[in-house]
């Protein structure tokens, strides 16, 4: 959980763009298939099998159709999210004083950063090839005086707008010091 | 007797070993729902998404065990 200060405002929060999510479904998606094509090889007249094995494939698939296949279906569901937790608590939390770099690495191993935008020393957005140009995502990276390494959001969606923000927020707080 | 003898001797139909999956997965499903919603609570600052995300979550999973339940029978 992340603690703000009194008067401590939320102004923006940044994720990685949804796009990285299509791998893992795609993936999902074939996994899911596999079972219904492995038995359809198995009994397709092309494979120099015996009878009585496919007899015995086909047996099997009837009688374990619906059990074997929602178990697996579960295992997937249960994979979808857990890559899903990892994507949706990953993010960057931009508030009117600072800014909260959270890291999610797996289920019980969590990394919290903040930095106030006095301590930013320069910002970087990398975008790289067509897809990343067209559909407006890429990576930022901040810069910092008081921590050792940088700050990285990878595939973020808008990193231009969210680096605009910040150099804004951080004139701000000029202006207020 | 000695291990291999006993363990030799002990017989499982196909329906006893669906069940046992059955159970290791309702088992599973169970914990790694626990975990979820407590991240998602505790981290995910609430809001409509998570509580989306969770009925979807939970509704498919009780309908992939429903499923997996009547298949065995």
């Amino acid at each position: 959980m992340i603690k703000f200060e009194p008067g401590e405002e939320i102004i923006k929060v940044v994720r990685r763009h949804y796009l990285v999510m299509i791998p893992v479904i795609l993936m999902i998606l074939v996994l899911a298939m596999l079972p219904l094509t492995i038995y359809a090889i198995l009994i397709a007249d092309f494979l120099p099998l015996d009878p009585s094995i496919k007899n015995f494939v086909e047996d099997f698939f009837v009688r374990w159709k619906s059990f074997g296949y929602s178990v697996w279906l579960l295992l997937l569901w249960i994979f979808f999210f857990i890559e899903w937790t990892d994507y949706y608590l990953d993010l960057w939390v931009i508030t009117n004083r600072r800014i909260v770099d959270v890291e999610q690495k797996g289920f019980f191993h969590r990394e919290v950063t903040s930095f106030s935008f006095g301590q930013i020393q320069d910002i970087t957005v990398e975008t790289h090839g067509l897809v990343e140009t067209l559909l407006k995502f890429g990576t930022l990276h901040i810069q910092t005086a008081g921590h050792n390494r940088e700050i990285v959001i990878r595939d973020a969606h808008h990193p231009e707008k969210a680096r605009s923000l910040i150099l804004e927020l951080q004139q701000k707080s000029k202006e207020v010091q | 007797m000695d291990f291999f003898g006993f363990i030799s001797k002990i017989s499982f139909s196909s329906e006893s070993f669906a069940s046992l999956v059955f159970f290791v997965m309702a088992a599973l499903t169970a914990i790694v729902s626990v975990i979820f919603f407590f991240h998602w609570r505790k981290y995910g600052m609430g809001g409509i998404i998570l509580a989306i995300t969770e009925l979807v979550y939970l509704g498919v999973a009780a309908t992939l065990l429903g499923v997996a339940f009547f298949g065995i029978n």
